[in-house]
């Protein structure tokens, strides 16, 4: 009887949608079903090997684990939101509750979580956010490195932000991650490209309007500033807008404040500004282009974003996370590129920065009926935007070989100063050493 | 001979469970299989790149830790850093398996190791393994 009661229990919670296990006093999982092995990639057999925290591998197992704040009360605790790392090396969101486990003593001998997928971080950004999301920005370049230092503390403030980038560079990623990491981020994220829409449309858009504005206007429009009470709005393209919508936004920044098309009141706005653009704000504010006490109030805090050619040393990677990310997507089992193929894509320009590189993995995906990517499957690039610096063919070079010579090219650049040569490269002097220790560079003494 | 710098994500005497959150950096200097010396540092950084640029800037040159995210599995080791991942342990006794050569011991493997080192290494595989083409 008792045995029939315990797998019926057993069914029951194999056959339930949330993750659950148990653990004993020594965090080792006791009992693992089917949907947490699902959510966290680890079959029954690997899990019940670990501990819960080895298991889980959640962003709250450390320090506030909801299983030992349980047990140790003795109450539930319900509904929270972490982070985990899968077995494949994945993000994802869940919500944990947890409970403790009694005997009939009313002793605590252990404790059960329940947790719930709420979907990969990859997958809700790929519903909202067109698959970007802050964990998309890879990059080992140092200057790179220097404004992701500095992404924490611009999104603890309050200011306005001004991202300058050519295009393909990640503007509205970086928006993104200022915006995830701030205080705001349960509020909304909202994305105006300013150059896609024509003046009077754009006003409306922004601002929204009051039924009756104009002909056609039968009832109340919120703007893209109302949905983003409380949030972040994002203008792309903001050197495109015209003087007379400049006048308008330099009024929301200055008095936080606005009136919808027709409205006869102001509305406030609780609304964090982040702007971007590609072209040079100075030189059109010098031209008279773009009002200079707006350009005042919107460059607060600058960011400049380095083109894909300043920051080379991220291609490789960049290709890799492509093809894993086309992988996925497409279903497909692209394991690598070759030599020729890479050393061909590093040496290459790219006008369209990130984006053009994405889209070029993406072509090759198209040609590619194998396991991998090699030149034929690239396109051609044009010749003069193909670096020269190197003397090295493009074909049947090791990267090695392409890495060195970079490198010596750099090196003699900067007179053999390797401080100067790490700076320029945008890469730390002690990654420099290691590539000239590793490639066995016979590096002259710099100049005095 | 050369001091070889590893760099240990950890939490109190553990290794942490995972790098992407572990708050607190160990980092032992070995020299001739001997420890020379040992530091803690913050790592508590949510931004992965900044993750990886402490290691870099401390000239780490290998990586032993807990479970770990693709992105930075890919930044470790396209900073030229080797990685050991998927470790679980004490600190004192992975960094003396390490010193002793006996770290691939199971007892040290995290439940999964042998899936995390399959696309971890794929990765490394695929950028040191490439053929003409």
């Amino acid at each position: 009887m008792a045995e029939d009661k315990k797998s019926y229990t057993d069914l029951i919670i194999e056959s339930i949608a949330d993750g659950i296990f148990t653990v004993d006093l020594d965090w080792k999982i006791t009992s693992f079903n089917k949907a947490a092995q699902d959510i966290t990639g680890l079959v029954k057999e690997e899990a019940l090997c670990g501990t819960c925290r080895e298991v889980l591998r959640a962003s709250c197992c450390e320090a506030q684990c909801p299983l030992k704040e349980a047990m140790l009360s003795g109450s539930p605790v319900v509904n929270r939101i972490v982070s985990i790392i899968d077995a494949n090396g994945e993000n994802r969101s869940i919500s944990i509750s947890a409970a403790p486990i009694r005997d009939s003593s009313g002793r605590v001998t252990g404790g059960v979580e329940t947790f719930r997928d709420i979907g990969s971080i990859e997958k809700v950004h790929e519903e909202i956010a067109k698959g970007y999301a802050c964990q998309d920005i890879l990059s080992v370049n140092n200057e790179m490195r220097k404004i992701f230092e500095m992404l924490p503390v611009f999104a603890d403030s309050v200011s306005t932000v001004l991202l300058e980038g050519e295009t393909g560079t990640g503007k509205e990623l970086f928006a993104r991650a200022i915006h995830n990491l701030s205080p705001r981020k349960a509020k909304p994220f909202i994305t105006v490209n300013c150059g896609a829409l024509p003046d009077t449309l754009l006003e409306s858009e922004l601002f929204g309007y009051k039924a009756g504005a104009f002909t056609d206007a039968k009832r109340d429009k919120p703007g893209r500033f109302a949905l983003a009470e409380g949030g972040t709005i994002f203008l792309d393209e903001i050197g495109d807008i015209s003087p007379a919508l400049q006048v308008r936004l330099l009024r929301v920044l200055q008095e936080k404040t606005y009136d919808p098309l027709g409205g006869i009141k102001p509305v406030q706005a609780d609304v964090r500004i982040i702007v971007a653009t590609n072209k040079n704000l100075e030189s059109l504010v010098r031209d008279r282009q773009f009002r200079d006490d707006l350009y005042y109030r919107l460059n607060v805090i600058r960011i400049v974003i380095p083109p894909l050619r300043e920051r080379r040393e991220d291609i490789p990677l960049l290709v890799d996370h492509f093809i894993e990310r086309f992988n996925k997507i497409q279903g497909r089992n692209i394991s690598s590129i070759s030599e020729a193929a890479l050393s061909y894509l590093t040496r290459y320009e790219y006008p369209g920065n990130v984006r053009e590189l994405e889209n070029i993995i993406e072509r090759a995906f198209i040609l590619c009926r194998t396991s991998q990517i090699n030149q034929s499957h690239l396109p051609r690039l044009y010749a003069h935007e193909l670096s020269d610096e190197t003397e090295i063919s493009h074909t049947g070079e090791s990267l090695k070989k392409v890495e060195a010579a970079f490198l010596m090219n750099a090196l003699k650049r900067n007179g053999w100063n390797r401080a100067k040569t790490a700076s320029d490269l945008g890469i730390h002097k002690s990654t420099l050493f290691r590539k000239i220790k590793s490639l066995g560079l016979n590096v002259p003494h710099s100049r005095k | 001979m050369d001091v070889m710098r590893i760099a240990i994500p950890v939490y109190d005497d553990r290794i942490a469970a995972v790098a992407d959150f572990a708050d607190t950096l160990m980092l032992v200097a070995v020299k001739g299989g001997k420890e020379i010396s040992r530091d803690l540092l913050l790592f508590s950084t949510k931004v992965i790149p900044v993750k990886v640029g402490v290691l870099s800037e401390q000239a780490a040159d290998i990586l032993i830790c807990g479970a770990l995210s693709r992105p930075f599995a890919a930044m470790v080791i396209y900073s030229g850093i080797k990685i050991m991942p998927f470790i679980s342990g004490m600190v004192e006794d992975v960094i003396e398996a390490f010193l002793s050569n006996t770290l691939a011991d199971p007892r040290f493997f995290m439940p999964g190791h042998t899936k995390g080192m399959h696309w971890c290494s794929g990765r490394r595989c695929r950028r040191h393994g490439r053929t003409q083409g």
